[in-house]
């Protein structure tokens, strides 16, 4: 009666256990269950050095939720461009801040156009380098399902094209003429035009001209030669003769200059590329020369190109005078 | 044309889109065009960037080390980055409206194809879930074939199921490998529902085939898809079994011991597949069969085991051939093309090689089991396996009773007698004699009689009647055991048994055939019985000779009568219009009191053979014993023509039969009959543990509300009563009161007199 349950139950930890075959051994009363369940652990970095004005560490500000955050990032760099012009931080920068493209806040996109230009004019050669991810993210935009992002797009492309215009009608002239048709409007497999174009030209014009003139740009760029665009021609002519003739073997002057090969880049297969048309067929072609561009453009877009400009110059306005000037660009180059 | 207001419908997120297109898809074309180059830009820039590890690649390339792997756990995480979570919704949108655009999207099932298959290593795991979905709802919508999604499904589960492939932590095989196997089956069972889809199933069998052909343990697919296909009906040809039993005789025990765990279970789980599906009609009169049982002997245990065994019956009977098959209802060991060498292989490679010990004893006991079962199904001759088992045919053996059941079932009439007498041999010393406890004993000699149930000649003279001794054991299972042996002897072979064990039928059959100098029933090896002519014939024959000559030629126009009148249901109208009316009636009258009067004298019958004058039961039954069937059958097709009662007769009898094979009465074809491991040992009662016998108290306590103990259950809500107060007051408190007190020191007389009065009190009260 004496001894309370517990007590007893503390005394039998110390008895001496009968031992029976097939009787697991039987755990303490004050057994701790150590075990746990986990799928990873995770140990915290050791960060040892907090340099604040580490801008790396911003980097992953781009990606804030927050629109305000993100535009301030820009800002930021934009103002330390300068300082870090010739880091490595920029590639990083770069392939971060490239998406922004498609953002949905127009301060975003603009903060990210003022960016690109403030690296362009320190150093062109850094934008050249990522010619590639650009023009990938500038078609996004152009596809985009948001009219607002589809309309900026060819802003940046015709940043774009200021700083490297080289690079980018030689590697992808095709892609952007198609993806400026679209923002346009100007459908060419189907006869109706896309809705939200429709609705976009119905309310300003101001997109328009904007797009008219990135087009202007790229066909500029693109099927013009540099005799013609007045430049420096005699020196130009004869850097390009000297180095092609006499420096074949020599290290080129243009970044990756045999991608146009496909060697090393991952693509999926196309079961036969004949079955989608010519336009397909046009996208697998490597448009590297004028005269390459020159055919693509006046066998796939020219006659599409003529018949919108007349009724926008027929419109008038604004856009009626870039249409003008295209329409004199194009007689001059087609002629 | 489309439409022209459509422009007043902007459509700003993907669902929305997808709705208008899928409505309208010639209006929106363009629409469609400008978000399929959205899709192969977003493809694009992930093949770019995605496929790297993450959006952060290139920053980490760019960074030193130590940012590196910070910005690394980022985008390992569980987050999915928008661009990836883009290229999900865009492609779920474009698989959902590109049956619209056939000519526009002809490349993009092979892409995801390709994506998926040669990717799949660096894309994220709701990517993967995504293009699977998508691939399946292509299938569904007819863009790419079943044979085209299945040789896409397969890699990936064969990619993810193997451990060593350097998957990351993140890769989610098991959900992958959950869906894929889903998707298959489900594809399989869709492309199987409106008849069977042979030429998907041939491919999918030879990819099957293909699988176990490797030495590595991939084939476990094989084996998994297979049993769940052959489970749900359908896949049910040899082919499949065939698939199985490539698997079984593999190298990976895994895959092996799937391929046996098939052929010993995989019909079962099938039956009881579609018993949970379909419980339709009784075949035969329960209520009928019922009464015949238990007019023979009343218990309640008798009726509960008639129950069990009827359901079994009606179980046999739904798959039997009785019933409408929508598929092959063979059992996978019948299907088998070549039982005799899978058998000879089998325990070649896994049982007697050198490999033999990569199996545990678990393993190895249902090796013996599907062995043992082929050889007894097929009447196999595989030689080896008796001597195999001698080495674990010893009391001490972990699971001897599994091992003995085996070594049971391995035997039949085929297999010369003094193979198997060394197995009997050593079952007989190792586990029959008095120094061992009782079910072992019991084991051993129920052992022995399943095994000279199937194979009489297997046991010597000497040693039968030796074994037949523990009749007079003192233990219950000992003793029954025993008991069985000389009931079966008494049936198959008497001249083996002693004289006094013969019991008098057998003994008197035994004289009478010495008398008459004929040769012995004795059983002889080599020497065939088996059923010709129509099953069951016999029984007919003796129920007819039980039932008396008197009814036999006075109701077999009735009986015809009798069926024609259950049969013409569909018919009625036409027979109506043969104006014989009246007459149809009163003949159905006449068979129906007829039928009654036959019922009666059956019961008479009976009731006479349980009576008095044994003589005459004795005569039948000696009669009705000598009845084989072919002699059977003989006597009832040249005498009389069957009529339909007839063959309604013979189908209740040959019901009852088998109910009474199962309740253990007669045993004459067992072949197929396995022996159950739990009941060799004979009924044992093991003391109860404390647990146990507390559960069984508690559990007869439940639902006695009246009689119970109505501790803590109050009906009303009260305060305790100042008796209960008093009662439950501490002893030691109310010792020292003076009231307690002084009644200790009361005299003698006073205590009287108080005890008188309370007692008469009490009487007054009325207690």
């Amino acid at each position: 009666m004496t001894k309370s349950r517990k007590q007893k139950q503390k005394k039998q930890d110390f008895l001496r256990k009968k031992l029976k075959v097939g009787k697991p051994k039987e755990r303490a009363s004050n057994a701790t269950n150590t075990s746990f369940v986990s799928k990873t652990i995770s140990i915290r970095n050791q960060h040892l050095d907090h340099d604040p004005h580490d801008l790396t560490k911003r980097l992953t500000l781009l990606k804030h939720h927050n629109t305000n955050v993100r535009k301030e990032t820009l800002i930021t760099f934009q103002k330390s461009i300068p300082s870090i012009i010739n880091s490595r931080v920029m590639t990083p920068l770069l392939t971060q801040s490239i998406p922004l493209i498609c953002d949905e806040s127009q301060q975003v996109r603009q903060g990210l156009i003022d960016l690109i230009d403030e690296i362009g004019s320190h150093d062109a050669e850094i934008l050249k380098l990522h010619c590639n991810i650009f023009v990938l993210y500038i078609n996004m935009a152009m596809t985009h399902i948001f009219s607002q992002i589809q309309a900026d797009s060819t802003k940046f492309l015709s940043h774009l094209l200021k700083y490297c215009s080289n690079e980018v009608v030689r590697k992808s002239w095709v892609k952007l003429l198609n993806g400026v048709f679209g923002v346009l409007g100007w459908g060419q497999v189907g006869k109706n035009e896309g809705a939200s174009v429709v609705q976009t030209k119905k309310r300003n014009a101001k997109y328009i001209n904007i797009h008219l003139n990135a087009l202007y740009m790229l066909v500029e760029y693109g099927c013009q030669d540099e005799r013609a665009r007045g430049v420096d021609s005699d020196t130009a002519v004869s850097f390009e003769d000297s180095s092609d003739l006499r420096n074949p073997y020599l290290i080129p002057d243009c970044p990756q200059p045999f991608e146009h090969l496909k060697l090393f880049t991952r693509e999926l297969k196309v079961k036969d590329p004949a079955a989608n048309g010519t336009n397909a067929t046009l996208l697998s072609l490597a448009t590297q020369d004028i005269e390459t561009r020159r055919a693509a453009f006046s066998e796939q877009f020219l006659p599409v190109v003529l018949k919108q400009i007349e009724i926008i110059i027929k419109e008038g306005g604004e856009c009626g005078k870039t249409a003008n000037n295209l329409k004199k660009l194009l007689a001059k180059v087609f002629d | 044309m489309g439409r022209r207001s459509r422009a007043a419908m902007l459509p700003t997120n993907i669902i929305l889109l997808q709705n208008l297109v899928k409505r309208d898809p010639e209006s929106y074309q363009e629409e469609f065009l400008q978000q399929y180059a959205h899709y192969e830009s977003l493809r694009d820039i992930f093949m770019l960037n995605g496929l790297t590890g993450g959006d952060s690649a290139a920053a980490t390339n760019g960074l030193v080390v130590g940012n590196g792997s910070s910005t690394m756990a980022g985008s390992n995480g569980t987050t999915i980055s928008t661009s990836t979570s883009q290229l999900i919704e865009l492609v779920g949108f474009v698989s959902q409206v590109c049956s619209c655009f056939p000519r526009e999207t002809a490349n993009f099932p092979s892409e995801l194809k390709q994506l998926l298959l040669e990717h799949h290593k660096s894309l994220p795991f709701e990517l993967k879930e995504k293009i699977l979905s998508c691939l399946t709802m292509l299938r569904n919508k007819n863009v790419i074939t079943a044979e085209e999604l299945i040789q896409s499904l397969f890699p990936l589960l064969v990619a993810y199921s193997s451990h060593g492939n350097s998957l990351g932590a993140n890769s989610h095989a098991k959900e992958l490998r959950k869906i894929i196997y889903t998707n298959l089956i489900s594809l399989l069972r869709s492309c199987n529902t409106s008849g069977k889809n042979q030429k998907l199933n041939k491919s999918t069998q030879a990819v099957c085939f293909n699988l176990l052909d490797k030495p590595d343990s991939q084939g476990v697919w094989a084996t998994k898809l297979t049993r769940e296909l052959w489970r749900r009906g359908i896949w049910d040809d040899s082919r499949t079994v065939e698939i199985m039993t490539q698997a079984a005789l593999h190298q990976d025990v895994k895959i092996a011991i799937s391929g046996v765990m098939f052929f010993l279970d995989a019909d079962r789980e099938r039956e009881e597949n579609f018993e949970e599906k379909s419980d339709d009609e009784d075949g035969f009169d329960l209520d009928a069969l019922k009464h015949k049982m238990q007019v023979n002997k009343k218990s309640g245990r008798r009726g509960k085991k008639l129950e069990n065994a009827i359901k079994t019956v009606k179980k046999k009977q739904k798959n039997g051939p009785g019933t409408p098959q929508g598929y092959l209802n063979f059992s996978a060991i019948h299907l088998l093309r070549d039982p005799q060498g899978f058998a000879e292989k089998l325990f070649k490679e896994h049982l007697s090689g050198k490999t033999k010990n990569k199996f545990d004893l678990e393993q190895k006991i249902s090796l013996m089991h599907l062995l043992s079962r082929l050889i007894g199904t097929h009447k196999l001759i595989v030689l080896g396996i008796y001597t195999f088992f001698l080495r674990y045919l010893t009391p001490k053996q972990r699971d001897v009773t599994r091992i003995m059941s085996a070594s049971a079932q391995a035997c039949h009439d085929l297999i010369p007698p003094e193979v198997i007498n060394v197995m009997v041999r050593k079952i007989a010393d190792e586990f029959v004699s008095d120094g061992v406890a009782n079910e072992v004993a019991a084991a051993g000699l129920n052992t022995i009689r399943e095994i000279c149930s199937r194979a009489p000649l297997a046991i010597d003279e000497i040693l039968l009647q030796d074994l037949v001794e523990y009749k007079g054991s003192k233990a219950k299972g000992v003793n029954m055991a025993a008991k069985s042996l000389i009931a079966l002897y008494r049936d198959v072979a008497p001249e083996m048994l002693k004289k006094r064990d013969r019991g008098k039928n057998a003994a008197m059959e035994v004289q009478g055939a010495r008398r008459e100098g004929k040769d012995s029933r004795r059983p002889q090896f080599g020497v065939e019985n088996n059923v010709q002519g129509i099953a069951g014939i016999e029984l007919l024959a003796k129920w007819k000779k039980e039932n008396g000559d008197e009814d036999e030629d006075e109701d077999a126009e009735a009986n015809w009568e009798v069926d024609a009148g259950g049969q013409d249901g569909e018919v009625d109208g036409e027979w109506v219009t043969m104006d014989s009316d009246k007459e149809y009636g009163v003949n159905m009258e006449d068979s129906d009191e007829e039928k009654d009067k036959a019922d009666e004298k059956e019961i008479d019958s009976d009731l006479e053979l349980s009576g008095d004058d044994e003589d005459k039961e004795e005569k039948k039954k000696q009669e009705i014993m000598d009845m084989d069937p072919e002699a059977a059958f003989r006597e009832i097709a040249s005498t009389r023509i069957l009529t339909p009662a007839d063959f309604a007769k013979l189908q209740e009898l040959r019901n009852e039969d088998s109910v009474a094979k199962i309740m253990g009465v007669h045993k004459q074809d067992r072949r197929e009959e396995l022996v159950d491991s739990n009941t060799l040992t004979g009924p044992i009662r093991y003391k109860q543990s404390r647990e146990e016998r507390l559960q069984k108290v508690l559990e007869g306590r439940e639902g006695r509300d009246k009689f119970g103990s109505r501790r803590g259950k109050r009906d009303n809500v009260r305060s305790t009563t100042n008796r209960e107060k008093e009662r439950r007051k501490n002893y030691v408190m109310s010792i020292h009161k003076r009231s307690v007190r002084t009644k200790q020191k009361m005299s003698l007389r006073d205590k009287q007199v108080v005890l008188r009065a309370h007692i008469s009190k009490q009487k007054k009260k009325g207690y």
